[in-house]
């Protein structure tokens, strides 16, 4: 889900070894260096933005930026991992405690410092690949390091960490559990929480209070007034009226790993109360048919079908769902005709929204980790 | 007129005077404390997906691209530009409005630095693309009476998330719920965003997010409490002792404050804003630390805030030859690393007035302790 971008993600940044030890890292680039040697890459670099974009170097390497600036990850079939962070060398003590990478280089310009660095190491070879630079990194940057690799041969290696993202490890899906449980704990504060003047504003301050004494990293909140012809937005400065019916998203990032989850309140006059709909049952029908081997498109068409089976209106604005962990937003995504098999150790952020003729719209969502013979809702 | 048609009016003059076609603003969503968010500032608007851009032409034609589609009514609704444009493909979708605008030849680019090479090459396949940040920040020289309330109301807010730093700043409390508290406070004040670095123990190396460090008696806090509304960025820079502060630490945060006050009285319209940072580089190392002015230990000595940071600029240092002028808000702080203390945090945001500087906060920058 498209949410704002934070100028900071504000919240408890540790590196929990024991949540997640270095050796599921040393795992991790080393199934990157086979997916190397598989497509004739000699050398991988890794691109990551800002606050929202900083899953594939985190992969290797637990990293995230402080602020919404550019990380290279620089991946050698030998030898260490190497870190290329936008930012200057004072923040580097408290950066170091929360990455298994050793070698951090604090840059004013992350391309060229990483061509110099390549150029000094002789690690200017013949195939480099590069992940998501073109999409993520500004032209001008782009260009600098482009030029820097002249002579190399180029190969596109967007999809490579992306795709061995999508199967967790069960470290990772602890943590995505973790990030879970924090989000439903603040859904049911929803419930719990007095409605009597309050205002969105005032919500959603509540629930990420909540959230960062339970130690989230970083949250996003967006809420839709159902019967209003606004989508998902931020919160605003008005008062949540009794009557209205509100759909609140959810989502929070645990240690790196994110869980989100959507739920649709009526408000009462002194409090919330999650309204009952028809695609609440869909989407529990839907979900006790995933397991291993089924398809991205049969999923999608449990919920679509299934929504109109049931008299609603299936929206697709915000699509249906696709993968979680390191980024909101990841691989595979539930679309009409993917044939991506869902396997067990994935993890999937899956929505239904609904035009209901009673509410207006109502929207529902969970995460969710596919297991041998189905899924957990963590949300 | 409106605001809309004051902005408008200002760079199409700008963008006939350069002898452009057009311009493009373009956001690749991001909120940063140390660059300007140059398409929020031109439609009043944050926008939320990673590539979004307004496009004007030299007659005055303005429309709005943006990412994800659904975002289109809350962009319509909230921004003074009315023409919303969904995008599910923006390469392609942005190409085709810079066709259908006439928006060939040469035509100005603000917000280059947040262009990804995909959307670059697709925009440059149509026109000739011109470095035109400038026409922003020129625009943005002049603050409506609508900016200048979101100012005070933002410095407003940055002192009660100062009041919430020391009331809950208390041995057990780890690093990470008193954030949770400032940040509470603050958006029930009506932030929409936060930034707040800080650190706690007896000799701190830096600032950063925080930890599950627990504050203990004795500890030295510092933080950087910096609320955002409507893109504006107000920043507090505060240290708070848990305790009893030892005489060192009084000596040198008594120089900090003689090196701030010196920085606020050079400041003055149409002055260089290296001024700043020189006046208080001076007076650290006339006081024996010139080293630990500069890199690695110290950067910047201030930024100016306002849709993110405007001029003077994202880093005001020794070198920073953009003049000071009439209502800019500039962050003041010479937060300075010492070798007897470690690092200390002090300065606040002000307002450059003709006659000086005028403060925002409320809350006094001092040394503060509290009893534990």
């Amino acid at each position: 889900m498209e949410t704002m971008h934070p100028a900071l993600k504000n919240g408890r940044n540790v590196w929990d070894r024991v949540n997640m030890p270095e050796s599921q890292f040393q795992a991790r680039v080393e199934r990157v260096r086979a997916q190397m040697k598989k497509s004739a890459i000699d050398l991988l670099l890794l691109y990551g933005r800002g606050l929202t974009e900083y899953a594939d170097p985190c992969y290797v390497s637990n990293f995230v930026i402080r602020l919404p600036r550019g990380t290279i990850a620089l991946v050698p079939l030998d030898g260490p991992v190497v870190l290329f962070f936008e930012g200057g060398p004072r923040g580097l003590p408290s950066l170091l405690a929360t990455t298994c990478v050793t070698e951090l280089k604090a840059a004013g310009n992350v391309a060229k410092e990483c061509a110099k660095y390549l150029k000094e190491k002789g690690l200017v070879t013949r195939t480099v690949g590069l992940g998501r630079f073109e999409e993520q990194m500004p032209y001008q940057e782009f260009r600098a390091l482009k030029e820097a690799l002249a002579g190399c041969k180029i190969v596109d290696a967007a999809a490579m960490v992306p795709n061995l993202r999508m199967l967790k490890s069960g470290k990772e899906s602890d943590e995505i559990r973790r990030a879970g449980r924090i989000v439903k704990k603040c859904f049911e504060l929803v419930s719990s929480a007095c409605s009597i003047g309050m205002s969105e504003q005032f919500l959603e301050a509540t629930l990420r209070k909540q959230a960062r004494l339970e130690g989230a990293e970083d949250i996003r909140v967006l809420l839709a007034v159902a019967n209003e012809k606004k989508s998902l937005r931020p919160s605003e400065n008005r008062r949540i009226e009794p009557g209205q019916v509100f759909i609140l998203y959810f989502a929070i990032a645990y240690e790196r790993y994110w869980a989100e989850g959507i739920k649709t309140f009526a408000a009462g006059e002194a409090s919330f109360s999650e309204v009952a709909s028809d695609a609440k049952s869909v989407y529990y029908q839907a979900i006790a048919l995933i397991k291993p081997g089924r398809t991205v498109s049969q999923v999608y068409r449990d919920l679509f079908d299934g929504a109109r089976g049931s008299g609603l209106e299936p929206l697709s604005d915000y699509g249906l769902g696709n993968g979680i962990g390191l980024s909101l937003d990841e691989p595979p995504v539930i679309s009409e005709r993917g044939d991506q098999k869902l396997k067990e150790g994935m993890s999937l952020a899956l929505r239904l929204a609904v035009s209901d003729k009673t509410h207006g719209r109502v929207m529902v969502g969970n995460t969710l980790t596919v297991g041998k013979n189905g899924v957990e809702e963590v949300t | 007129m409106t605001e809309m048609n004051l902005k408008l009016k200002k760079s199409l003059e700008l963008i006939h005077k350069k002898g452009l076609n057009g311009l493009i603003v373009y956001s690749g969503g991001t909120c940063s404390i140390l660059a300007p968010s140059y398409l929020h500032y031109f439609c009043g608007c944050r926008p939320m997906g990673p590539r979004n851009a307004a496009l004007l032409t030299k007659t005055g034609k303005v429309a709005l691209l943006i990412q994800p589609s659904w975002d289109t009514q809350r962009v319509s609704d909230k921004s003074r530009i009315k023409d919303v444009r969904g995008s599910a493909n923006f390469k392609r979708d942005l190409a085709r409005l810079m066709r259908e605008f006439g928006l060939t030849g040469r035509v100005g680019l603000a917000g280059s630095a947040e262009m990804t090479e995909e959307v670059y090459a697709a925009a440059s396949s149509v026109a000739d693309l011109q470095p035109a940040d400038f026409i922003i920040e020129e625009m943005s020289r002049e603050k409506a009476e609508e900016e200048m309330e979101i100012v005070y109301d933002t410095a407003r807010i940055a002192d009660i998330g100062f009041e919430a730093f020391l009331e809950f700043a208390r041995p057990g409390v780890r690093e990470y719920e008193l954030v949770a508290e400032m940040e509470f406070v603050m958006r029930a004040a009506g932030a929409d965003d936060i930034f707040i670095l800080l650190s706690s123990g007896q000799h701190n190396e830096e600032m950063h997010e925080p930890t599950d460090r627990r504050l203990r008696a004795g500890d030295i806090i510092i933080g950087e409490i910096t609320p955002v509304r409507e893109g504006q960025f107000m920043q507090l820079c505060r240290t708070v002792v848990l305790g009893e502060p030892a005489p060192i630490l009084k000596e040198k945060y008594d120089m900090l404050l003689r090196a701030f006050r010196e920085s606020l009285e050079a400041i003055r319209p149409e002055v260089e804003a290296s001024v700043m940072s020189k006046a208080m580089n001076r007076v650290i190392s006339e006081a024996g630390y010139a080293k630990f002015c500069y890199p690695p230990y110290m950067r910047a000595r201030g930024h100016g805030f306002g849709v993110g940071s405007l001029r003077p600029g994202g880093a005001v240092d020794d070198e920073t030859k953009l003049t000071f002028e009439k209502q800019q808000v500039v962050v003041v702080h010479p937060n300075q690393y010492l070798p007897e203390t470690g690092y200390l945090a002090c300065g606040e945001t002000v307002l450059v007035t003709d006659g000086g500087v005028e403060r925002l906060a409320k809350t006094e920058t001092k040394l503060y302790a509290k009893e534990v």
